[in-house]
């Protein structure tokens, strides 16, 4: 299927249409829910980063507490964000890719609310001291189940869509949705079983939480982040991708590979665990070097197409930072190098790369093309947006916030790593030193909410049409509503 | 498509994303077997054999066994181990069963769980000639017993090593035998001419005399 | 790979070799664990580890809810891996039946605070106490939070408590009343002083003796077992 003609130009046409009927609600309170949360998401971070300037800083109040401001945190961006930003796109890209409409969309609307009930009253309990204390799974052991439901209300939707597609071969993206949706599924139930409801003994909750945290971010949000990118890149460069082989190369060996890591060497666990964990990592490479490789002969030769559409710029960040998050983390997984770097800020530096450069980038192109096309279907992009420069500032924001808090961060893991391994430095003598990067960082979260309040802004304009201009004038952008049909 | 304007023209969405056939190249490939064959090299030192109580830096389960701090006890079993490796097990067999017909089993034996070693210690030191019958985890083995002495070649010590390696072994739980017992047997039976009957052995007590 | 079916059983695969490899089989190796003997050079094995006290257990709920994982790690790394032991935090690495008795275990993934595995070999309930007040007491740029609200502070009675907390001058509450820690905080102070990882065990052995002394080095058989018999 090389060549697009008229017909399937209008099917394309008539699935947006079609999808405003029936499926733009759950995608677009997906959408909503995680433009909302992520304020509270960089706001908690940036109060955790002013505690290393101020300790005293709201100490007296166990509330704001640092510990639990960070789960909270961390919670608010994986659960409040993550999660429905990754649905939102991946529903979409199904009723897109399958040209049918969303299945049971009321179904997928309750599932949604159910999850912000869920993700909001976590999040009240982890302030309120019922966090779980496992890293990236602090949702309290009693609202785990609705969390859970809720997702596989929108995810059986989705599963639904794709069963009802057109017949044709299947597209890379659709591939990398379907994987997404299955994988957070099986990863949260086992994670659920084995640390909150049958908790396993001893080192096991730590071996279960480190692979449930791996998992959940290189497979899960790397795969709902990669759809998008396998999709528009091609899309809106206006070029075949180069090869499906070498994307089904990268897909399963990511699947494979990404699916086994996370355990740091040097852990209480038997050495063959760390030992197939370091292999698995680092055998990742492969995969990254594939979609790199894939993605750059794809756009290869294309003039500069930024100013076409918005969404590619957020793409093309989104996929540079997978790459060097994803070097980074075999880097860090390679025997020598572990040593020296586990434990310090080069893991959380590397996370917030692959979490803020990587997936939430990707989002954001995601949502600035998919939200102005269910809003309206007539809108074929954010004109009024991209002429006020709002999705630029947005975009940049996020990039500054991304690249000072990663190289900040960086630095301050790889000195703390090379001190720290030295015993005659004293540990507080290492922290003291590293101090002045750690604040530094603090500019990111900063400018990752303000560009997060004007993401959020750019949705609401988005929602009400005005980004689009095709309600106060008549742009060339938008079709009359006879054609539309 | 210029490069300024929206690249949208008479408002139609761009065609949907379609996926050439290129090859995957074959040095990526490549890449790919010499990560996996690293992987395995990696696995293989590092993997510990996929023991449970192996944990970096030790490699191997035996390594860990060879780094146990002395203790008496170990180190007598091993010695004890040690000869029954070398000299019994040919006959006697390292599960302990023996062979049907020619040498009698060791697991469960009703001669070898005896409350002392004044029986045994006779029959390792003096050999046992003569028709046996043995009571082995509830089984009844009759046969003619032929075993060659072994007093000349090994002393108290790893002679009661052995006979308490083999009295805790493949689910025996009996006593300890010491040196100073065997000392004594040795000492007893110094006059006596070649092995030991089974009619002979089952005459001496069981008990050594107060 | 065109097809839903096949797809999912690709998915499935994989997702399945992950799973038994991270969490099915460390379950059927570790699952069970029970207590198990110490090795040692001179004292009598004994079981390890013990299960916690009821104070202790609690404490272990008040680390969880503190969030005090997202700055102490809870695990020594062997000497070939890391400082950890060089920098005394250890006597040696910590192993899997080390945390058997946990509950919850919060080993944690990064170190803004120093490994907290033996912080009961380190410092007593009391120093415990002090630093949970106020960290800056014991060391004056310490960047972790004061954790004041695991204390009242009350007025001091016709004599002062016999527990409450001394500290110097700038740190002190004021005149007349006295800073007593309650519940969470002397939890917190019994789980820390249990932290503990002190017996050697199977998979953790002492370190060899050194070269020339008389003791025996290990268990294997000595060399050359043919001895001639004494006569």
């Amino acid at each position: 299927m090389n060549a697009i003609d008229a017909p399937e130009q209008r099917a394309a046409q008539v699935s947006s249409a079609e999808l405003k009927a029936s499926g733009s609600v759950p995608i677009l309170l997906l959408f909503a829910s995680a433009a909302v949360w992520l304020l509270p998401a960089w706001l908690l971070a940036l109060v955790c980063s002013l505690k290393f300037h101020i300790p005293g800083l709201l100490a007296a109040e166990p509330m704001l507490s640092y510990g639990r401001l960070r789960a909270a945190s961390d919670t608010a961006l994986l659960y409040g964000f993550g999660v429905p930003a990754a649905l939102a796109t991946c529903l979409w890209l199904l009723c897109r890719q399958g040209r049918a409409r969303l299945a049971a969309p009321a179904v997928a609307a309750v599932g949604a609310v159910f999850w912000n009930f869920a993700v909001a009253g976590g999040l009240w309990g982890i302030l309120r001291g019922a966090g779980t204390g496992y890293e990236a799974f602090e949702i309290p052991r009693a609202l785990a189940p609705i969390l859970l439901l809720s997702y596989i209300l929108i995810g059986l939707c989705g599963i639904i869509t794709f069963h009802h597609r057109q017949a044709g071969p299947l597209y890379p993206a659709q591939w990398f949705v379907l994987g997404a949706i299955f994988w957070f599924a099986w990863i949260f139930s086992t994670a659920a079983m084995l640390l909150l409801w049958e908790p396993a003994r001893g080192v096991l909750q730590a071996s279960v939480n480190w692979w449930y945290e791996n998992n959940l971010g290189t497979v899960f949000l790397g795969f709902a982040g990669l759809a998008p990118i396998f999709y528009f890149i091609p899309k809106l460069t206006g070029r075949p991708l180069h090869s499906r082989y070498l994307a089904a190369f990268a897909f399963w060996l990511l699947a494979l590979f990404g699916s086994s890591g996370g355990m740091p060497d040097g852990a209480p666990l038997p050495s063959w665990m760390i030992g197939v964990s370091v292999a698995g990592t680092v055998l990742t490479l492969i995969p990254i070097l594939a979609v790199g490789l894939n993605l750059y002969l794809t756009a290869r030769d294309t003039p500069s197409t930024v100013d076409a559409s918005p969404s590619l710029g957020f793409f093309w960040a989104g996929l540079i930072f997978w790459i060097i998050a994803g070097a980074q983390q075999v880097a860090g997984a390679l025997p020598g190098v572990g040593s020296l770097t586990n434990f310090t800020w080069f893991g959380v530096a590397q996370r917030d790369l692959f979490r803020c450069g990587f997936f939430a980038m990707t989002m954001f192109g995601a949502a600035y093309y998919i939200v102005p096309r269910l809003a309206d279907p007539r809108c074929n992009w954010p004109e009024g947006l991209w002429r006020a420069g709002l999705i630029k500032l947005h975009f940049w924001l996020t990039l500054a916030g991304t690249l000072i808090g990663y190289v900040s961060l960086l630095a301050a893991g790889v000195w703390q790593g090379v001190a720290l391994d030295n015993a005659a430095n004293p540990f507080g003598s290492v922290m003291r030193s590293t101090l002045m990067a750690i604040r530094m960082s603090t500019l990111a979260p900063l400018l990752l909410f303000i560009g997060a309040a004007v993401f959020l802004v750019n949705f609401a304009l988005l929602l009400k049409s005005r980004g689009c201009g095709c309600r106060r004038e008549k742009s060339s952008t938008c079709e009359s509503p006879k054609e539309a049909a | 498509m210029s490069q300024n304007q929206p690249s949208h023209s008479a408002s139609v969405e761009g065609p949907e994303p379609s996926a050439g056939s290129a090859t995957v190249p074959i040095w990526l490939i490549m890449a790919m077997g010499a990560l996996l064959f690293w992987g395995a090299v990696y696995l293989d030192d590092h993997a510990g054999s996929f023991d449970r109580q192996v944990f970096e830096p030790f490699t191997s389960h035996a390594e860990i066994e060879s780094l146990q701090p002395y203790d008496p006890n170990r180190a007598f079993l091993a010695e004890g181990e040690d000869v029954f490796n070398k000299t019994c097990a040919a006959c006697h067999q390292s599960s302990g069963l023996g062979k049907e017909g020619q040498f009698p089993p060791l697991a469960g034996s009703d001669w070898l769980l005896a409350p002392s070693a004044t029986r045994i210690g006779r029959i390792v030191l003096r050999g046992l000639n003569g028709s046996l019958r043995v009571e082995a985890n509830g089984k009844l083995v009759n046969l003619n017993a032929a075993m060659a002495p072994l007093g000349d070649s090994y002393d108290d010590e790893h002679l009661a090593a052995a006979l308490t390696y083999v009295r805790q072994q493949w689910g025996n739980n009996a006593a300890k035998i010491t040196p100073e017992e065997i000392k004594a047997i040795r000492a007893a039976v110094g006059s006596h001419p070649g092995p030991f009957t089974p009619d002979e052995l089952l005459q001496i007590p069981l008990q050594p005399p107060k | 790979m065109n097809s839903g079916p096949m797809l999912f059983l690709g998915l499935f695969a994989s997702m399945a070799v992950s799973w038994a490899t991270f969490i099915l089989a460390p379950q059927l190796q570790l699952g069970n664990l029970a207590p198990a003997k110490t090795v040692s050079v001179s004292s009598v094995p004994v079981d390890y580890p013990n299960n916690l006290p009821g104070m202790a257990r609690l404490g272990a709920e008040v680390y969880r809810a503190s969030g005090c994982a997202y700055c102490h790690t809870m695990q020594v790394r062997p000497a070939t891996l890391g400082s950890d032991l060089a920098r005394g935090w250890g006597i040696r690495r910590s192993v899997a039946q080390d945390y058997i008795f946990d509950q919850p275990v919060l080993l944690g993934t990064q170190r803004i605070g120093p490994d907290l595995a033996n912080a009961g070999m380190r410092m007593d309930a009391t120093a415990m106490l002090t630093r949970l007040w106020d960290p800056r007491i014991l060391q004056d740029d310490s960047v972790m939070p004061s954790y004041r609200y695991l204390f009242d502070v009350r007025r001091i009675g016709r004599a002062p408590s016999s527990n409450a907390l001394v500290t110097p001058r700038q740190f002190a509450a004021p005149e007349g009343w006295e800073i007593i820690p309650r519940t969470p905080a002397l939890a917190l102070a019994a789980w820390m002083s249990n932290s503990r990882q002190d017996k050697y065990l199977f998979e953790a052995p002492p370190p060899a003796p050194a070269a020339g002394t008389n003791a025996p080095g290990t268990n294997a058989a000595p060399a050359g077992a043919i001895h001639a018999p004494a006569k």
